[in-house]
């Protein structure tokens, strides 16, 4: 490997880790919403697919370092992942130990991440003998696992009812702009419609406030009261001693379970090991604790293996971070599409180079650095960042990649997508069930 | 242009994505990002990936514009910890 190349993904490294530690602190930042359209972009710049992987990695690792320190400061999650430790940092925030709270997430992070990269590694290795036989069958394997996320969420009915509607109101766009002539037969709208689908709560929540009845129905709110306190007394970071050995022992398990339950959707493992962990313990400061390191460690572990396994060893996204978040690393047109991505274009030594660098960085700069000014950042972020321009932004980059996919026609069909997977997503189908649909629609159709 | 968020007798704000924001400074910064945006793309070279590369400019600048135009609806404060344990 040559020197120009080193720094290239040293720098990949540090802008993921600097820019998405950032966007982890901004409150309410879903991963894939954040995570899918950046990436996205790097990839249709025509950047090289090893400098990618680095940015995404540093990107996910920071993310998920940063995302649980407005939990521990403020009690407002930074992500949807870190939402199930809102309640188990409140309770050290209410024993004036948000502190600590930050300490052992971040230490749970670091230990999630250094035990799966190598694990998914490993794993990805002994499943790569099967990568033919899952290619072959990938269009009836996205079908089956929408069943399959369908029946594992909570409102099965509905996410196994809105899986057929949902295919048609994508397939049926496309071939509508076939016909229309907006779009040249042997191309497919691809990345605009996922983008739709991540933007969907909100574009529909955002939509019905052009009801008369529905805006004076929304409630009202004061300005947010956000208290933070000084944490600068904050020393010696170091993950092995900040961790009780009960804790260790924990995070360690759970990151292991999460790198081999990869295809489950990584909210719900949090939640269901979180608590199954914890409710072993009484006392409420060592129940907290507990929780927090091991469900932080695990989500790290579930994002990262999530996204590797699938990536090195089967080229298709079959697990809901690699369908979700990861999603441009497998299927980007004109860049990536279904027989040439990130899985075809790096060597396993590359995808090992990419992911150690990307997770070292991330966990250098982050935790050593950031944690350290974790109150002065939040603040900074909280009092001169709008959440309007936040909006404002992710707005801005669909209308932008909707028109360049399918011109004004498309902008709105984008609309039109968000608005009926937002719906869906609202009466329970989540994400990993709607972008299974998504690879599904055009073979689901098919059958017909 | 901004709402003043000192105007706290009347609650106005609504909860988007787990934070509060006021209606009109939405719409405002809506409208700037997206025209940025659209308008840098219209002005690119035709070659790829200069379009991309332009619109994506332009949402920063619409970020950059929103973000010092519209103040945050959130009220900060910082409490001195003192020396626990």
């Amino acid at each position: 490997m040559d020197v120009f190349l080193l720094m290239q993904l040293l720098i990949a490294a540090v802008a993921g880790a600097l820019l998405y530690t950032l966007i982890g602190i901004a409150p309410g930042t879903d991963e894939t919403a954040v995570l899918a359209p950046v990436t996205l972009v790097l990839v249709l710049t025509g950047l090289s697919p090893i400098i990618i992987l680095t940015f995404f990695i540093s990107a996910i690792v920071a993310k998920k370092l940063t995302d649980s320190i407005p939990v521990a400061v403020a009690g407002i999650p930074g992500g949807v992942m870190a939402a199930p430790m809102v309640e188990h940092a409140l309770v050290l925030k209410k024993h004036n130990r948000a502190d600590l709270a930050i300490r052992k997430m971040a230490s749970g992070s670091v230990i999630g991440t250094l035990i799966s990269v190598p694990l998914s590694l490993l794993l990805a290795q002994q499943l790569l003998p099967f990568a033919d036989a899952v290619r072959t069958y990938a269009n009836p394997l996205f079908f089956f696992g929408a069943i399959f996320l369908a029946l594992m969420s909570r409102e099965r009915i509905v996410s196994l009812l809105a899986i057929l509607p949902l295919a048609i109101v994508i397939q049926g766009l496309r071939e509508l702009y076939w016909s229309v002539g907006v779009v040249p037969e042997n191309e497919t709208v691809f990345t605009s419609f996922f983008l739709g689908i991540t933007i969907g709560p909100v574009l529909l929540t955002l939509f019905e406030l052009f009801n008369t009845k529905k805006r004076q129905a929304v409630p009202k709110h004061d300005a947010k009261e956000v208290k933070l306190r000084d944490q600068h007394h904050i020393k010696g970071l170091h993950p092995f001693k900040i961790l009780s050995k009960e804790e260790l022992t924990w995070s360690t398990l759970s990151s292991v379970f999460g790198s081999f339950l990869f295809i489950l959707s990584p909210v719900g493992i949090t939640i269901l090991l979180g608590e199954v962990i914890s409710s072993r313990v009484k006392d409420p400061i060592r129940k907290a604790s507990l929780a927090i390191s091991s469900m932080d460690a695990l989500t790290n572990a579930a994002y990262i293996s999530g996204t590797l396994i699938p990536l090195i060893a089967l080229g298709v996204p079959l697990s809901p971070v690699a369908i979700g978040p990861g999603g441009a690393l497998f299927n980007a047109p004109p860049v990536f599409n279904e027989t040439y991505n990130m899985h075809h274009a790096l060597s396993m030594s590359e995808f090992v180079v990419a992911t150690v660098i990307g997770a070292a960085v991330a966990i250098l700069i982050t935790y050593f650095i950031i944690v350290k000014y974790a109150e002065s950042i939040c603040y900074v972020v909280f009092k001169y960042i709008p959440h309007e321009a936040l909006l404002a932004l992710f707005i801005g980059l669909v209308v932008l990649l909707s028109f360049m996919d399918g011109g004004l026609l498309n902008v709105f069909g984008v609309g039109l997508i968000a608005i009926v997977a937002g719906y869906f997503h609202r009466l329970g189908m989540n994400y990993g069930v709607q972008f299974m649909v998504l690879y599904a629609a055009p073979w689901l159709i098919g059958l017909f | 242009m901004t709402t003043n968020p000192s105007n706290e007798t009347k609650k106005v704000f609504i909860e988007v994505w787990e934070d509060v924001i006021a209606i009109p400074d939405l719409v405002i910064s809506v409208i700037i990002t997206v025209s940025f945006t659209m308008i840098l793309y219209a002005l690119a070279p035709e070659r790829p990936p200069f379009p991309l590369i332009f619109g994506l400019i332009g949402a920063l600048f619409g970020f950059g514009l929103s973000v010092f135009l519209i103040k945050p609806k959130r009220t900060v404060t910082l409490i001195k910890s003192k020396e626990d344990k």
